[in-house]
């Protein structure tokens, strides 16, 4: 009988699976000393986490007004289970965005208005005249004509880092499903942008149709 | 393709979006509200304060466990008959009144003539007189026929004398008996009653004192209160402590399979109990902390395959040399057998105030006895892992589970004591109930791996314990 190569790539459990080193996390203090009361630590620690938090839930909920609720039902998370934090595993912006997210995704699900979102949302896109760098934003803007679905695991998995079987806890389905949507995301990505070293780049012989 | 997802981390992950000041203050403020002081202001918020709720709720229960307990029968006090005995010496009208008490059935009558001929002509001493005279002698018939439950005949006279209030050195060693002193006259002879005082003297929790030569808590353990003074009531404190076994169920149906996934496990606890009695019925409530644990094990064993680009797909050996010949090496689809062995534990603890209502019978110095009821559990902490999906686990703590923290879980008890002191006993007992556990829904989980779940926690509880015994009488004081 042949024996696994490599029994540690194999999954064996659907555990946060975090790095085993320590790393340097200048928002450790905050923790601590927002644990201990200290009202300026814990505002310190909020305004340190906002921007990224913030960043994170906009990849997934597109009204502004929805993203303030979903931030601070993430902080109340947050700051109610941040003894629950362990430093070892991780950094908390780490573990926050990770919370951030779920909360986002949670609200999403709820919504009853995607579609108009997306229609309603979608910005003008103002094409470079010269079409080799998108910024982020404008890269964000394109991905959200993509189906919800697909638009979802594609940003989970590549941006957020979550493995298939943690999609599919987070979105009720399997994780093969959440292969298949990614594989399409990818093909319809690869089917309108041109890839150039670090840059994805819009290819001109594509109108902005609708998708 | 995986150019695109490492292009799109680049780009998008880690981004930081703009500040807004006013709306950043603003979203501090509803979050800050949100949070309603449960920011910690020393030490872990969440624990904390549940903690603290569950002990003050704990403590709050128990006292009113003995609140009840201590309560003093008003009616028994403003009692026609016993109005009109409060003019003589408290300890001589206490034994008058325990003795009618014992005659009761057969008394009625005469306490009712008795009542009514008090209130038409306060002329009690006569007729008190008279019933005392009868008692005597039939309150010793009335505890023969009490003794009638018991497989040994106890010396009563001593525990009884002993138990009640300090009497005139001329009654000790007298069995029991009615001593009634006169009650002060008017001039005309009639009786005068001092005015009725409203003063109800405080209770005074005594050890019982049984003497030495008589070692049974009986007083307590045979309802004797009715034979007893009128004030006097016994209770007792109960410490115990000992294992906890328990046992999780799934509910949920997608994960009723993995029931047999979870054995049983032991864990401890331990606390205090307070027994008492009220309305003729024995009662008990209780303070303590309990941890369940509960073994998740099993074996998981599952099949990849993959293609070994160099497998050895054929050698050619010298039979006579046992030399190899040659060998051909190409891509080789291989079976891979996994197998793993999963040990873990969830635990569960709370702050368990049980009630119970109980029935015990005596033999000699041995008790036995059943407690029916239940026990609030106050949930302190959890934690452990859950299944998913076949072979597949997630961890869960107590952010995890219910905000609601308090639940109910039926219970019976069967003990055992035996009572090796007058006032103390070595306990021991065994109780079984059940509990549900479950997990927050799907949108409220802290963990997002996790598959929601509903499940039942059957428990037994055996424990160990010493009793000890009190007996609360009113201290005479002048108002």
């Amino acid at each position: 009988m042949w024996v696994a190569h490599d029994l540690a790539e194999l999954p064996l459990a659907v555990e946060q699976m975090e790095s085993n080193a320590v790393p340097l996390d200048s928002n450790a203090s905050l923790v601590e000393k927002s644990l201990n009361g200290d009202a300026g630590a814990q505002r310190g620690l909020f305004d340190s986490l906002l921007p990224y938090l913030k960043s994170a839930v906009r990849r997934y909920i597109w009204s502004e007004d929805d993203v303030q609720d979903v931030l601070q039902e993430a902080f109340i998370r947050i700051f109610s289970n941040l003894h629950q934090f362990d430093a070892s595993k991780g950094k908390v912006q780490t573990w926050a965005t990770k919370i951030a997210v779920n909360a986002a995704i949670t609200f999403g699900l709820k919504a009853s208005k995607r579609s108009e979102q997306i229609l309603s949302l979608a910005p003008e896109i103002q094409e470079p005249a010269v079409l080799d760098q998108l910024n982020a934003e404008a890269l964000l803007s394109r991905l959200k004509a993509l189906p919800r679905e697909q638009y979802d695991v594609l940003i989970l998995h590549a941006v957020d880092g979550y493995s298939h079987d943690e999609i599919a806890g987070l979105l009720n389905i399997s994780s093969m499903t959440s292969r298949k949507r990614l594989s399409r995301a990818k093909q319809w990505i690869a089917s309108r942008f041109h890839v150039e070293g670090s840059e994805m780049i819009l290819k001109k012989n594509i109108d902005h149709e609708t998708d | 393709m995986k150019r695109i997802e490492e292009i799109l981390k680049s780009k998008l992950g880690g981004t930081k979006a703009e500040a807004n000041p006013s709306m950043d203050d603003a979203l501090w403020n509803k979050v800050e509200s949100g949070l309603k002081g449960s920011l910690p202001a020393g030490g872990t918020a969440g624990h904390a304060i549940g903690r603290t709720w569950a002990v003050f709720g704990g403590v709050t229960l128990f006292a009113a466990g003995v609140g009840v307990g201590l309560m003093w029968d008003e009616k028994q006090f403003h009692d026609p008959v016993t109005q009109s005995i409060e003019a003589t010496d408290v300890e001589e009208h206490v034994r008058a009144q325990s003795s009618s008490e014992a005659r009761e059935p057969q008394s009625a009558a005469t306490f009712s003539e008795a009542e009514g001929s008090s209130n038409s002509s306060n002329e009690v001493e006569p007729t008190l007189t008279d019933a005392s005279h009868e008692h005597a002698p039939l309150t010793s018939s009335a505890l023969n026929t009490l003794n009638n439950d018991r497989t040994e005949t106890v010396e009563r006279e001593p525990a009884v004398q002993t138990a009640m209030p300090a009497q005139p050195s001329a009654d000790a060693g007298a069995p029991f008996h009615t001593q009634i002193t006169e009650a002060p006259r008017s001039r005309e002879g009639q009786p005068v009653l001092e005015p009725q005082s409203p003063f109800i003297p405080p209770l005074a929790l005594n050890p019982i004192g049984i003497s030495g030569d008589h070692n049974s808590a009986e007083p307590f353990l045979q309802h004797m209160n009715r034979n007893m003074p009128a004030h006097a009531r016994h209770f007792a404190i109960r410490a115990f402590g000992g294992l906890t076994l328990s046992q999780f169920q799934y509910r949920t149906e997608d994960l009723r399979a993995f029931s047999n996934r979870f054995h049983t496990a032991s864990s401890g606890g331990g606390g205090f109990a307070f027994d008492f009695e009220y309305k003729d019925q024995d009662w008990s409530v209780g303070l303590g902390w309990l941890d369940f644990a509960q073994r998740l094990e099993f074996e998981h064993t599952w099949q990849t395959e993959f293609t070994d680009p160099n497998g050895i797909v054929s050698v050619e050996i010298d039979q006579i040399s046992g030399d190899t010949i040659a060998m051909e090496t190409g891509p080789l689809l291989v079976t891979a057998t996994h197998h793993r062995h999963v040990r873990d534990f969830n635990h569960i603890s709370a702050i368990v105030i049980p009630m119970e209502w109980r029935k015990q019978v005596l033999f000699s110095s041995w008790t036995l006895g059943t407690g029916v009821g239940g026990q609030f559990l106050i949930r302190t902490g959890a934690n452990g892992q859950s299944f998913v999906a076949e072979g597949t686990l997630a961890r869960f703590d107590d952010a995890d589970l219910p905000r609601q923290r308090i639940s109910w879980s039926p219970t019976a008890r069967v003990y055992a004591g035996y009572q090796f002191f007058p006032e103390w006993q070595l306990d021991f007992s065994v109780a079984a109930g059940f509990q549900p556990m479950g997990s927050m829904n799907r949108e409220d989980l802290v963990n997002p791996l996790l598959t929601p779940w509903e499940g039942q926690l059957r428990t037994l509880q055996i424990a160990g314990g010493i009793t000890h015994f009190f007996q609360a009488s009113r201290k005479e004081t002048n108002p």
